[in-house]
């Protein structure tokens, strides 16, 4: 094994001819993308056939887990799987952590590629350099939970790292997702949909082996400053007791909660569903990823007759809001019970929620009448409605099925509400009211996978630090969540790092929301581990490079400038309700666009890369 | 010298490893640490403790060595490869070891594992008296104790 921070091998396994097959991990797409989330880029536009259906055989589905995953990088846990997403029809690409991806590189891998159709249901058993498949028909129809069990217990040992679908990608539900750890979803773009086409429903991993790096001496004088860092962190604390649900409260408080479908930026409700509510209603535990020092995560338990046993590890901000302030439901431990639902069904909270919140306002404006939905109520906060929906969008039954595709095919079906689908490239829009965050405006509008905060995760511009502003992008306005200007370069920033974070496998709570490591310090823990010199700005180029990548593979599906945009509502309608400190605001989105096209150097009337920037970054041709 | 010497000795003299269950996250830096520390290398397999995780019921349980009086292990040791320090810790004389493993078996905590290549037992050396798996673990459900 090389002292490199990799596991030195690509494992490719056609699941038609039942054939697995290593080959060793190629250096040079190492130091031109890294790894994770860059090497699967790096991957599709080598391998990638040019007009390949998502869901075909032939189409490769990656899992891609980078250099500093497995080792001491506290929360250095992160994998992607990437492929072309069924729901889109663009780039697909969705990323979790837990334990899944520091196991595959025990076992000796760092990037699986996985083509074909298996004759029947099957899992892959990866256990070290022992790889094979093993039918799981028996576990068809089984929910997650079941599954990692079942398998487990198969296999005789839970340790075992499994990652999964549940039934709502077997049965077609285009935004299905693979789940490791029971409730680390890797559950955006559809990557379980593609999975379960493949008649792969598991992978099994059990890794011995080990990880070194060049230098490991100074990795851990690195290691030892960064954990410094974190631990001496303004937030650590609040993130070691909430996690990401403290996000409620403080979205709450600048008017940017997703209320009733985004049609107000505060839900009366807040403090009974926020994180706080949670931590004094029920039992709960701190959780942490691999090797992580912010247990962010919480196992709850929760105690409310109407769901007994209802118990799982989470839940995190993003299906928090969404199953309350979003659908307008304010009963907290059915909120909680309709995330277990989808954790289990195995389907992105995020897509679900737009659906639901979609059809209820569809219903709220008398585009859409309850016999039309199966009879069901379509008003805001109805608990039966929201948990109805989400078993009949898993079985594709009923109105169901109408919203198993995503909510812009959705509206083409119904031939309504188009002009309230909250989506971008097809993809449904997270848990906040981007006019009051104009740079999130803007990173939802450019992402790469369609609508999405993690592409960027721009959060500086809630700091207000003008001076801190200036230096960084010669224009104090960077700093003001609800300015316009200054927005393209804090995007483009902030893309490079996401990038970066999602290559190296690292978790952007620490990577870039506390921006634990700059360029420079990035690069010399890079260098202690791959034995290789790199410069911070050799870093941050891996960033750009990958953000053009994934540019390039979009434009093969014919994304260009005109798709970069977002939801009428965002654009047109003033944000309320009139009291909140977002009031009134909307997005300058063609401004943000043209700035930001220039940061990038990209054609401004086409959005798409310019052939200098491309040979800039090797990716010509 | 002999001055370090004995103040280690008398450092480590009742040192135990001491687990609060109900503080662990399940992280496994612990066990990062450990298989760093004692092999140069980062891994799960080859830390000297373990963490028994079942994440459907939320259970995260670290199990250590207990260095007991008497160790079974060191009892079921057929060539006298393991061996027991008067303040408890174990050795392993790695020549002496054939990797017969029923120093695995006789553990009462199920505790002591064997390195997945040399078939060798990973037992617990206390890193000198400054464990580096308590060093990491920021929840404090790892702790280093005089024993009484």
């Amino acid at each position: 094994m090389t002292a490199n921070g990799l596991a030195g091998a690509v494992l490719r396994i056609d699941l038609s001819a039942g054939r697995v097959s290593r080959e060793k991990t190629d250096l040079s797409l190492v130091r031109a993308f890294l790894g994770g989330r860059g090497l699967n880029m790096a991957r599709l536009l080598q391998e990638l056939p040019p007009r390949v259906d998502p869901l075909a055989p032939e189409a490769p589905l990656l899992i891609g887990v980078g250099p500093l995953v497995g080792t001491s990088f506290p929360g250095g846990a992160r994998f992607n799987i990437t492929a072309r997403s069924p729901q889109t029809g663009i780039l697909g690409d969705s990323n979790a952590g837990g334990f899944f991806g520091p196991e595959l590189k025990f076992a000796g891998f760092d990037q699986l590629v996985i083509t074909g159709k298996a004759a029947h249901p099957v899992f892959l058993w990866i256990d070290d350099d022992r790889v094979g498949l093993k039918d799981a028909r028996e576990l068809w129809g089984k929910d997650t939970v079941e599954t990692t069990t079942a398998i487990q217990e198969e296999l005789g040992d839970r340790d075992v790292q499994v990652a999964t679908i549940g039934l709502a990608a077997e049965n077609g539900v285009r935004f299905a997702g693979v789940f490791a750890n029971l409730t680390r979803p890797a559950a955006r773009t559809g990557m379980g949909t593609v999975m379960a086409t493949k008649n792969l429903k598991a992978i099994a991993v059990r890794g011995t082996g080990e990880i070194r790096v060049a230098d490991p001496a100074h990795f851990r004088e690195c290691i030892a400053r960064l954990n410094e860092r974190i631990l001496s962190h303004p937030e650590y604390e609040i993130r070691t007791r909430l996690g990401t649900t403290k996000l409620i409260n403080a979205l709450q408080a600048i008017g940017g909660l997703p209320t009733r479908h985004f049609q107000a930026g505060q839900f009366e409700h807040a403090d009974q569903v926020s994180g706080e509510a949670i931590e004094q209603r029920f039992k709960v535990r701190a959780k942490a990823c691999f090797a992580c020092n912010i247990p962010c995560s919480r196992y709850i338990v929760v105690d409310d007759p109407r769901f007994p046993g209802l118990r799982f590890e989470g839940p995190e901000y993003e299906p928090l809001a969404g199953f309350t302030a979003r659908v307008g439901n304010s009963d907290l431990p059915l909120a909680l019970y309709a995330i277990d639902r989808c954790n289990r069904l195995g389907m992105d909270a995020i897509s679900v929620t737009e659906t639901i919140a979609w059809t209820m306002e569809l219903g709220q404006r008398g585009l859409l009448i309850d016999e039309e939905a199966d009879g069901l109520a379509l008003h805001f906060g109805c608990g039966d409605t929201i948990l109805s929906l989400i078993e009949k969008i898993a079985q594709r039954e009923g109105f169901g099925d109408v919203l198993a595709d995503g909510v812009r095919a959705a509206a083409r079906k119904l031939g309504r509400g188009q002009e309230i689908a909250m989506e971008v490239k097809g993809l449904e829009l997270f848990q906040a009211d981007v006019r009051a965050m104009k740079g999130y405006a803007l990173g939802n509008a450019v992402s790469s996978r369609g609508a999405d905060h993690l592409r960027s995760e721009p959060w500086f511009e809630f700091s207000g630090d003008r001076e801190e502003a200036i230096r960084r992008y010669g224009i104090p306005e960077a700093a003001d969540r609800l300015a316009w200007q200054g927005k393209g370069k804090l995007v483009a920033h902030f893309e490079e790092m996401a990038a970066v974070s999602d290559a190296i496998g690292v978790c952007k709570n620490t990577y870039n929301n506390m921006e634990a490591l700059d360029w420079d310090e990035t690069a010399e823990l890079l260098s202690a581990a791959t034995g290789w010199i790199w410069k911070g700005e050799q870093v941050r180029l891996v960033g750009e490079r990958i953000v053009n990548a994934e540019r390039l593979l979009n434009a093969r599906w014919g994304i260009t400038r005109r798709d970069d945009s977002l939801p009428r509502r965002f654009l047109d309608e003033p944000a309320g309700p009139p009291d909140s400190p977002s009031a009134g605001s909307v997005v300058e989105l063609g401004p943000m666009l043209e700035e930001y096209y220039g940061v990038r150097g990209w054609n401004s009337a086409t959005g798409l890369p310019a052939p200098g920037k491309l040979h800039d970054l090797g990716l010509e041709g | 010298m002999w001055h370090r010497l004995a103040s280690y000795y008398l450092r480590t003299m009742a040192l135990r490893l001491v687990v609060d269950e109900s503080r662990c996250s399940g992280c496994r830096a612990c066990q990062v640490a450990c298989a760093e520390a004692h092999e140069n290398a980062f891994s799960v397999a080859l830390a000297r403790l373990r963490v028994e995780k079942r994440d459907a019921e939320g259970i995260d349980r670290p199990v250590v060595c207990h260095f007991c009086a008497d160790a079974p292990c060191v009892a079921a040791c057929p060539t006298g490869a393991l061996s027991q320090r008067a303040d408890g810790v174990l050795l392993l004389d790695a020549a002496r070891c054939e990797g017969c493993s029923l120093c695995i078996e006789a553990c009462t905590y199920e505790a002591l594992r064997l390195h997945p290549r040399t078939d060798k037992p990973l037992s617990c050396d206390l890193c000198e008296g400054e464990p580096a798996c308590v060093a990491a673990c920021v929840t404090g459900a790892l702790k280093l104790e005089e024993q009484k």
